[in-house]
């Protein structure tokens, strides 16, 4: 279903190379859930999403001529929807894209040992949507967006890094990076509320 | 580092389904004798398996429709200025057209056909000068004309 999806999606955007009304059309339609909802937990304000959105179909106007049919469809949309979200998280909040560690750094080695996961299991059995809302909206942009890309997106790792603009490498260990913080964010949520 | 050291590393990419074939087969090889380490991976595979239950952001419900509405301008937009460039071409072509036209058709009037061959190089340097001039006002005026246009549709969009 997925791949009969794709497929359908870069015969579209075959077509957009052409500039055809239509084909870009039934792309607006299609992509409007999963790109929307990327820019939402990557900006997390509703009518900057909305903007975003919006410009991202412009920016794909634009670029067409650049597109390479030979190549996945998405990872292009999605790395144009990155590349003007990190734009305006720059413009409207410098800090929110950074990294808590530099990257390289030796994950936090109280999270990999971490003390009980069976409590953090039960919590999340309980709580597991609020409190993993919670958790993921504290996190800098950059650790939201490839959680976001991989386990709402089911992005594959070179996809993420096509999207993201970054090396391999570094986007297995941003998403490693991302997981122990969004644990470490969890752990303290489910010891609050003790 | 030790085994078990190096098992805790991988457990956080484990729940996010990116080892590579030899990792986890060393992982599964791990926590198959190891409780420890199997109910750190029970517990990182429910931070994976949370995310399937998050609350989705609703879309807006004109979201779509506004998006065609901004293609459908940017579109027309752009074959308006692809018009307007025909149309530039078209007038400057016109232009040399119509002064080296004239250039010659003052020739003949004045001095037969035998005057098209018969080139006195001063005179024609005024020509010259005079309809390459011609050329590029027409043109000047045809672009002033189309940005103006184009600021117009711009503001329409």
């Amino acid at each position: 279903m997925a791949w009969e999806r794709t497929a359908a999606a870069d015969e579209d955007a075959a077509l957009l190379k052409r500039r055809h009304p239509e084909a870009l059309n039934a792309l607006v339609t299609r992509y409007q859930h999963r790109l929307y909802r990327y820019l939402r937990r990557l900006v997390g304000d509703g009518a900057a999403a909305d903007d975003l959105y919006q410009q991202t179909w412009l920016r794909v106007l634009d670029q067409a001529g650049r597109y390479d049919a030979r190549r996945a469809f998405e990872p292009w949309l999605f790395a144009i929807a990155h590349n003007l979200a990190v734009d305006h998280l720059r413009r409207k909040r410098p800090g929110s894209l950074h990294e808590p560690a530099a990257p390289g750094a030796p994950a936090p080695v109280e999270i990999l040992a971490a003390p009980d996961d069976g409590a953090l299991e039960r919590y999340l059995a309980g709580e597991r949507a609020a409190a993993l809302q919670a958790a993921l909206d504290e996190l800098p942009a950059s650790y939201r967006e490839v959680l976001t890309l991989r386990f709402e997106q089911d992005m594959k790792l070179e996809e993420i890094a096509q999207v993201a603009g970054a090396p391999l490498p570094t986007v297995k260990s941003r998403m490693r990076r991302a997981l122990i913080e969004l644990r470490s964010r969890l752990e303290r949520g489910m010891r609050e509320q003790q | 580092m030790s085994d078990h050291e190096r098992i805790s590393g991988l457990l956080p990419l484990a729940a996010a389904g990116l080892l590579d074939p030899e990792e986890e087969r060393v992982l599964r090889r791990h926590a198959a004798g190891c409780a420890d380490c199997a109910a750190a991976l029970r517990a990182w595979q429910a931070i994976g398996a949370g995310f399937a239950a998050l609350p989705q952001p609703a879309v807006p419900r004109d979201l779509a429709a506004a998006t065609h509405r901004r293609l459908a301008a940017a579109l027309s937009a752009e074959a308006a200025r692809r018009w307007d460039e025909v149309v530039l071409a078209c007038l400057a072509l016109f232009g040399w057209t119509v002064g080296l036209s004239m250039w010659a058709v003052y020739r003949m009037v004045g001095g037969g056909y035998g005057a098209l061959v018969e080139v006195e190089w001063a005179e024609s340097l005024v020509w010259l000068t005079g309809t390459t001039v011609l050329a590029w006002l027409t043109a000047g005026v045809a672009a002033v004309l189309a940005a103006q246009r184009r600021k117009e549709l711009w503001r329409r969009s």
